[in-house]
C-alpha cells in the first residue's frame, strides 16, 4: 500500500476551466454588500399565518371540484313537449294578432331616419350594394363635393401632417 | 416518531393519484410554504398580495400536477409558477390603475415605510429601492442569489436562463444596488 502511495503525486482533484479567473471579483462583490447589509429579511407576516394556509388552499381546491350538481327542468319529455307547444302558441299569437290595420311603407319613413339607420351600423352593406343603391344623380358633377379645388399646397400640407400613413402601411 | 419524508418521485406519484392526492397537496403545501411565500413577498413586498399570490400558485399546482411530466425538480417548476404568478399579479394590478408595472412597483416601495409588516431600518429600506430601480429579471436573480442563496445551477432551472447570463446578470445588478446604495 505505502509503495502505491509514493507513486501518486497529485490529488485527481479538478476544476472548471477558467474558474480562478473571477474568484477575486466574486468575493469582493459579496463583501462589498455584506458590510453594509444584512441578509436577515425585512419582511414580517402575521402570527399564526402558516398554520392555517393548507386549511385554506384545501378549501378552495375542494370547492373548485365539487360543483353543484345541475337537474335539468327538460328531463321529463312530456314537459318538453307542451313547452314547445306553448312557445309555437306566443308566436302565432304574436304574428297574426297585431292591432289595428296599419302597415308598413317605406315612403313612410323619413330618408334622414333611413341614412342614420345605415350610418349607426344596423344595416351592413357591401360598398358593391351601396353603390347599385346611390342613383347617378347623387354622383353628377353638380354635386357641390365633387366640385371642390384643392390646391396643390393644400393637399402636400395634408399628406404631411394629417394623414396616418399607418392605416395604409398595414392593411393587407 | 421520527418523521419518513417522501422521495420526490413517490409525491408526485400520490399526487397525481386519484385517492392520495388531497393529502400529498397538504404535505406539499406544508413543505413548501414558506419558501415560495418569501420568494413571492420580495416580488410583491405587501403581505396580503403575498398571501393572494401563494394561494393562487398552489392552487394553479393543484390544477396542474396532472401534466407535471418530472422534467424539472417539483420545487423548480412550484418556483416558476410563484414567479410568473406574481409578475401576473403586478401586471394586472398596473393596468387596473392604468399605470406601467414599474410604477406599481415604486408605489409598493412607497408603501413601504408605513407598512406594518416591514421592520427594515433605513439602509434596508434603500436596499429595496434599490432593487427596484433594476429590470424585472435583474430583480428575481439578485433576489434569489443573495438573499435566498441559491446556485446559478438552480436558477438557472428555476429561470430557464445559462449560468453565464445569469452570473453577469447578478453582477451587474450588484454594481447598480452598490451605486445606488453609495451615492443616492
Amino acid at each position: 500500500m505505502k509503495k502505491e502511495i509514493k507513486h501518486i503525486h497529485t490529488p485527481g482533484f479538478k476544476t472548471p476551466s477558467n474558474y480562478f479567473d473571477n474568484v477575486e471579483e466574486n468575493v469582493m462583490t459579496e463583501i462589498g454588500l455584506a458590510k453594509n447589509l444584512s441578509k436577515k429579511s425585512p419582511f414580517l407576516t402575521p402570527s399564526s399565518y402558516f398554520d392555517s394556509l393548507e386549511d385554506k388552499i384545501l378549501e378552495k381546491v375542494v370547492s373548485e371540484k365539487e360543483q353543484p350538481k345541475v337537474i335539468s327542468l327538460f328531463q321529463n319529455n312530456v314537459f318538453k313537449y307542451v313547452a314547445s307547444i306553448a312557445a309555437i302558441g306566443i308566436i302565432l299569437f304574436s304574428v297574426f294578432n297585431i292591432p289595428g290595420e296599419e302597415t308598413l311603407d317605406f315612403s313612410s319613413i323619413e330618408s334622414s331616419q333611413i341614412s342614420y339607420y345605415v350610418e349607426q351600423g344596423y344595416i351592413s352593406l357591401s360598398d358593391f350594394e351601396l353603390e347599385s343603391l346611390i342613383s347617378e344623380q347623387a354622383l353628377s358633377n353638380d354635386n357641390p363635393l365633387l366640385n371642390t379645388d384643392i390646391s396643390k399646397e393644400e393637399l402636400l400640407d395634408y399628406l404631411a401632417n394629417d394623414m396616418d400613413l399607418s392605416t395604409y402601411m398595414y392593411e393587407d | 416518531m421520527p418523521m419518513i419524508l417522501k422521495t420526490e418521485e413517490n409525491l408526485i406519484a400520490d399526487l397525481q393519484s386519484e385517492s392520495q392526492r388531497e393529502i400529498a397537496f397538504r404535505e406539499l403545501i406544508s413543505l413548501y410554504k414558506e419558501r415560495l411565500y418569501k420568494h413571492i413577498r420580495k416580488i410583491v413586498l405587501n403581505h396580503d398580495d403575498a398571501d393572494d399570490v401563494l394561494q393562487n400558485t398552489f392552487i394553479k399546482v393543484f390544477r396542474s400536477i396532472d401534466g407535471f411530466k418530472g422534467e424539472s425538480k417539483l420545487y423548480s417548476w412550484m418556483y416558476r409558477i410563484a414567479t410568473n404568478e406574481a409578475i401576473t399579479f403586478i401586471n394586472k394590478n398596473a393596468k387596473i390603475n392604468r399605470v406601467t408595472s414599474e410604477e406599481m412597483q415604486q408605489i409598493a416601495i412607497n408603501n413601504l415605510q408605513a407598512d406594518i409588516y416591514f421592520e427594515g431600518d433605513a439602509i434596508q429600506l434603500k436596499l429595496q429601492k434599490a432593487i427596484a430601480t433594476l429590470p424585472q429579471k435583474q430583480q428575481l436573480v439578485f433576489n434569489m442569489k443573495y438573499f435566498e442563496e441559491h446556485t446559478y445551477e438552480e436558477l438557472s432551472e428555476i429561470l430557464d436562463t445559462s449560468v453565464g447570463a445569469l452570473k453577469s446578470s447578478y453582477h451587474i445588478a450588484v454594481k447598480k444596488i452598490t451605486t445606488y446604495l453609495t451615492e443616492v
